[in-house]
């Protein structure tokens, strides 16, 4: 539908033509013109012959003849959606394990031998020591499939009983340390067991949700926590949000996503914008009209229309453009973080007065529920 | 018929009285909280379990059956062996058609002859792309588009024949104008096209095997075999080439065709592994590709060397026996950019003047 129809659809809702009772949305509108059922020869040639709008090629703005009904007015604003991705892979299901432990034994019994000689010279020590190795393992040449030998009568016996963990991932890493013997070298504070190397921190111990060490399977999301408005009925959930800020003058989305970061967060995080396209957008309506941020005023002539007005227009007229908002827009805009932290000391943003690092899970408990909705399909499941 | 075209619109009518707001194609198509909230509480599956049984039996202490069950206590106890011919299947080695009352098993099942156990893993370079890769390339390659519009036609690419010739009747359509070569066609990157890796081809062309003698094969073929997890595939000269030395039947190379768990385990250590402790290299050429998303690039045989598997057993291959390779990575995307673009995502560096 082009934009001028779409005007006009307007002023008929406004002056009551269309029935809101028969409502159909755009988007559903558009989908079913596009799959109407074929029909009759007469009625198509007719349809033919009416004359169709022309279809948009490239975006044009609303000229100044778009609308003459007032359009509510928002604020544009640019969010970050900062995210850590996840550092270790998530752990398996019970039957992942199980299935992966099954197919390794079935494999077991199909593959050819394993060639010890061309890996193990005949009367070395290193040979000696596989042997050995292998003796315990119940014959097996492979390590990671516990003590199952496919070469025996029993080999048929190859499931795992209940509470048996042979197929962890956890075992199996715990039995590769402790084959290799090494240990020692490579163990800093941790465990001797895994060799230090750990998949629950001591952030996640404490829960400490200002850290980036926490929860390494999962995405992490920086969220921001607002200070209460004088005179606004908030809710706990209504404080917590993306950062996000209004754009300035004409810059970009991406450009105001950065300044915003930056300026509300300090300077001491190395990220990376993904793309330049927002990746979702929120659109918040007030109850009542607030005053807003001045209107964007221009003093080229070629670039005044709606949007931007003329510098001496509104002086001219001031109560003509007052600045009132009935409501805010934001896009977000995606974005990785490398390295750093944000800090609220460097903060030049007074209304920010804390921040964590939250996955979609513990998002959706932290936001309003409304936030949540508008949000939610643009934060990755792991 | 306008009877019922009137009913049907009362119908409608009275429906939106009832529910105002919503309109009657989005109650269809979208589920929203309160009908997932209530749909579950309306009636339960009586197929459905509520129980899962990897969570382990509600009573599964020390002393209990699950726990205390012993899989080879009867047939240990057995004195008989049981009649192989009744309790042992074998799958029938030919199939005899549809028709037949013996047909074997699908290939799926452990006891065919065709079943190839796996996958054993989820490798770690998989996950990434799904969590990471995936939505960032969507988002990146994003082109957004005003409601309602409609990309300018284009002509169509095969012309027909077009004059009074008696033999353009029927004649099959003409190439494209500058060029006989029908480009594949790039879309607009949504979620259900974000280009993939869908499989490595690994090649070694055996250079010493024209004079050296099959020594040279074999020990490549062990190499390839060692680093890819899969038996190689030979390939014979067709021609002869004097120049080269080549002969025409003699075995001068092999590929390993990847897919699947083995392609992204071989790419991992590749990335991960090989590729960093190559010395003063500087990534792959850009200019690589075939025009269609399938890149190409070549390791020596120092670095095939660094291969984990070849590193620890280092000495079981004879000295400069160890082959080079090319390693060519087939990608569902439809041009060279957005393979390249995946590509480095995934973390192989492109150096040098790019083409597209």
């Amino acid at each position: 539908m082009a934009p001028r129809s779409r005007g006009a659809k307007r002023i008929a809702d406004a002056l009551g033509f269309s029935t809101p009772k028969n409502h159909v949305c755009l988007s559903c509108r558009q989908s079913l013109a596009l799959t109407r059922p074929q029909r009759g020869y007469a009625s198509a040639a007719t349809a033919k012959a009416t004359v169709e709008a022309p279809p948009i090629t490239q975006l044009s703005p609303d000229g100044p003849e778009a609308s003459p009904v007032p359009q509510p007015i928002f604020t544009i604003k640019a969010g970050v959606v900062l995210s850590r991705p996840p550092l270790i892979t998530p752990d398996p299901h019970p039957f992942e394990t199980a299935y992966y432990l099954y197919q390794r034994r079935l494999n077991e019994r199909l593959v050819l031998p394993f060639t010890q000689y061309f890996y193990y010279k005949r009367g070395t020590p290193a040979f000696e020591q596989w042997r050995t190795k292998r003796q315990a393992r119940g014959g097996a040449a492979t390590r990671d499939i516990g003590k199952y030998n496919a070469y025996t009568d029993e080999a048929w016996n190859d499931e795992v009983l209940e509470g048996d963990e042979t197929g962890a991932p956890s075992k199996i890493v715990e039995q590769l340390i402790a084959d290799e013997g090494r240990a020692e070298e490579f163990t800093g504070t941790g465990d001797p067991k895994f060799a230090g190397l750990k998949r629950r921190t001591e952030a996640d111990e404490k829960n400490d949700q200002r850290s980036l060490e926490r929860s390494l399977s999962r995405t992490l999301y920086l969220l921001v926590k607002n200070k209460k408005v004088a005179g606004q009925s908030q809710d706990e959930s209504d404080f917590w949000k993306f950062p996000s800020g209004t754009i300035i003058g004409h810059e970009g989305l991406k450009q105001a996503a950065q300044r915003i970061l930056f300026s509300s967060l300090g300077e001491n995080m190395n990220t990376f914008f993904v793309g330049n396209h927002p990746v979702g957008h929120y659109v918040a309506r007030f109850a009542s009209p607030r005053p807003g941020p001045p209107p964007q005023m221009t003093t080229e002539t070629s670039k005044a229309s709606d949007s931007a007005l003329l510098k001496q227009e509104v002086a001219q007229q001031p109560d003509q453009h007052p600045s009132l908002v009935n409501g805010e827009k934001t896009f977000f805009m995606k974005a990785r973080i490398m390295a750093g932290q944000p800090s609220l000391a460097a903060s030049q943003d007074q209304d920010i007065e804390d921040f964590r690092w939250l996955s979609k899970d513990e998002i959706e408990k932290a936001v309003h529920p409304d936030y949540w909705v508008k949000v939610k399909n643009m934060l990755a499941t792991q | 018929m306008a009877e019922s075209h009137l009913s049907l619109r009362l119908a409608r009518t009275w429906r939106s009285f009832v529910k105002p707001s919503i309109c009657n194609r989005c109650l269809q198509t979208r589920r929203t909280l309160a009908s997932q909230a209530s749909a579950p509480q309306g009636q339960r599956d009586a197929e459905l379990e509520e129980a899962s049984s990897l969570g382990g039996a509600p009573d599964a202490g020390s002393g209990s059956p699950v726990r205390d069950f012993d899989p080879l206590k009867v047939p240990r106890s057995r004195k008989r062996q049981l009649v192989p011919s009744r309790y042992q299947f074998r799958s029938p080695k030919y199939y005899r058609g549809p028709l037949h009352p013996h047909q074997p098993p699908p290939p799926s099942d452990p006891a065919s002859r065709e079943f190839v156990p796996g996958p054993f893993s989820t490798p770690r370079l998989e996950q990434t792309y799904h969590n990471i890769i995936a939505p960032d390339f969507m988002t990146m390659c994003y082109q957004h588009t005003p409601p309602g519009f409609r990309a300018p036609q284009k002509g169509a690419r095969l012309r027909p024949w077009i004059g009074d010739s008696p033999y353009f009747r029927n004649r099959p359509l003409r190439g494209p104008r500058g060029g006989d070569v029908l480009r594949l066609l790039r879309k607009p990157i949504t979620f259900r096209n974000i280009p993939m890796i869908e499989r490595v081809t690994v090649h070694s062309f055996v250079k010493g095997a024209l004079s050296g003698g099959s020594g040279y094969i074999h020990v490549a073929g062990m190499a390839l075999q060692a680093i890819t997890n899969h038996r190689v595939m030979t390939h014979e000269a067709r021609t002869n080439e004097a120049n080269w030395g080549i002969i025409k039947g003699k075995t001068v190379s092999m590929t390993v065709d990847l897919k699947g768990e083995d392609m992204y385990h071989f790419l991992g250590k590749l990335i991960n592994v090989v590729l960093p402790r190559i010395k003063d290299w500087n990534g792959v050429r850009a200019t690589t590709g075939d025009n269609s998303g399938n890149l190409t690039f070549g390791l020596d045989p120092e670095s095939v060397a660094t291969f984990p598997e070849i590193e620890t057993n280092y000495d079981a291959y004879p000295g400069k026996m160890i082959p080079g390779l090319h390693i060519t990575i087939h990608t569902t995307a439809t041009c060279d950019k957005d393979a390249r673009l995946l590509l480095q995502q995934v973390g192989i560096p492109f150096y040098g003047k790019v083409v597209d």
